[in-house]
C-alpha cells in the first residue's frame, strides 16, 4: 500500500469512524436510492462580511464523503436530497437539504464535499 | 415639505395594500438577515432618493415645482423546495422519491420568481389607478410614475438564496416656501384694502342674483 492509498484507508476513521467525527448521513440520488453512511458534517462557515468587513458565521452545511464508499457519486446539476443530524449527534433528528452548488472532489486524496441547502416542503 | 408626506404616505399605501405579501419598513434599513425576508416576509423599503426643482417652474418666493424620485428597494430570499414529506417518509418507493427530486426546485430560482412576484404586487399597488394621489388629497401630488426595475445578483447566504431589487418612481408636488423653521410669518409688506363707498364689506362679491 502506497502513501496516497494509505491516506484514503484513513478516510474510514478520519471521515467516518462515528467514535470520532463521523456522523450518520443519508444520500437519496435522482433516481430515488437511498444510501445511509457515515461522513463528516460541518454545519457553519466563517465568510467575511463584504459590507463591514467583521466576521460572519453562515450557517451552511457541508458534507465530507469517503468516495469509495459511495454507491453512486453526485455530479454537477444533478439533483440530490441529503439528510443529515440537525445537531451533531447520531441520534439527532434528520433534516432534509438539497445540494446546489457543484460537489468539490478531492480525487487525490479520496474525498467528496457536498454543499448543501436546507430545504422546506413544498407548499 | 410636501416630498416628505409624499414618502410617508407611498409608505402607508403599500402597508395598507400589502395583503400579507411582504412588508414595508421606512428607510434602508442596517440589519437585515436573510432569514427575516424569506417568503412572505419579503421587504419593501421606501425612501426619498432625488429631487429637482426646475427653474422654470417656481419663482423667487415659491411656490416651486419638486419632481420627486424615490426609490423603493425590494428584498426576498428562499430556500430551497421540495416534496420533504416524502424524502423523509422510510416507506416511500423509489419512484415515489425520484418523482419528489425531480420537483426539487433550487432556492435560486425560487427567490427570483419571488422577487418578480413582490415587483408586480408594489407595482400594481402604485399604479392602480385609486393610487392616482397616493394616498393624499387630490392636487398635492400628480404624474406618478413607476420608470425603472432593477434586479441585483443573487447572494447565496447560508440555507437562503437572496436577491434584491429595486423600483424607481418619480412624481411631482409643489413645494411652498414657508420661511425659517420655527420663525413667526410676519409680512413684508402689510397691506389692507378699503373701498370707502362699499358699505357692506363685500365689494366684489356677488351675493344672489
Amino acid at each position: 500500500m502506497n502513501l496516497r492509498e494509505q491516506i484514503e484507508a484513513d478516510l474510514a476513521e478520519s471521515l467516518e469512524n462515528p467514535d470520532d467525527y463521523g456522523l450518520p448521513v443519508v444520500l437519496i440520488s435522482p433516481d430515488g436510492e437511498v444510501q445511509e453512511l457515515n461522513g463528516q458534517v460541518l454545519y457553519d462557515t466563517k465568510r467575511v462580511d463584504p459590507e463591514t468587513g467583521l466576521d460572519m458565521i453562515i450557517p451552511t452545511p457541508v458534507v465530507t464523503l469517503r468516495r469509495s464508499s459511495l454507491t453512486r457519486i453526485p455530479l454537477a446539476g444533478e439533483k440530490w436530497a441529503v439528510r443529515i443530524p440537525e445537531t451533531p449527534s447520531s441520534t439527532a433528528t434528520k433534516t432534509t437539504h438539497a445540494i446546489e452548488r457543484a460537489p468539490e472532489e478531492g480525487k487525490s486524496i479520496g474525498f467528496i464535499r457536498l454543499y448543501l441547502k436546507k430545504a422546506v416542503q413544498t407548499p | 415639505m410636501n416630498f416628505i408626506t409624499i414618502r410617508d404616505s407611498i409608505r402607508r399605501l403599500l402597508a395598507d395594500k400589502a395583503a400579507g405579501e411582504y412588508r414595508v419598513i421606512g428607510a434602508q434599513s442596517a440589519g437585515k438577515g436573510a432569514a427575516t425576508v424569506v417568503d412572505k416576509s419579503r421587504l419593501v423599503e421606501v425612501y426619498f432618493n432625488r429631487g429637482e426643482f426646475p427653474k422654470s417652474g417656481g419663482s423667487m418666493a415659491g411656490p416651486n415645482r419638486h419632481d420627486l424620485t424615490f426609490r423603493i428597494d425590494l428584498t426576498v430570499s428562499k430556500t430551497a423546495e421540495a416534496d420533504v414529506a416524502v424524502l423523509e417518509d422510510s416507506a416511500s418507493t423509489a419512484e415515489e422519491m425520484a418523482t419528489a427530486l425531480a420537483g426539487m426546485k433550487e432556492s435560486g430560482l425560487l427567490a427570483d420568481e419571488s422577487l418578480d412576484d413582490l415587483y408586480g404586487c408594489v407595482y400594481q399597488n402604485l399604479m392602480d389607478a385609486r393610487s392616482m394621489d397616493l394616498g393624499l388629497d387630490p392636487g398635492i401630488v400628480a404624474s406618478r410614475w413607476v420608470s425603472q426595475l432593477v434586479k441585483d445578483e443573487p447572494i447565496k447566504n447560508g440555507n437562503y438564496t437572496i436577491i434584491t431589487g429595486s423600483m424607481m418612481m418619480t412624481c411631482t408636488t409643489v413645494e411652498q416656501v414657508t420661511g425659517y423653521k420655527g420663525a413667526t410669518v410676519t409680512p413684508i409688506f402689510d397691506v389692507g384694502l378699503l373701498i370707502e363707498t362699499d358699505a357692506t364689506g363685500e365689494a366684489g362679491v356677488q351675493v344672489g342674483e
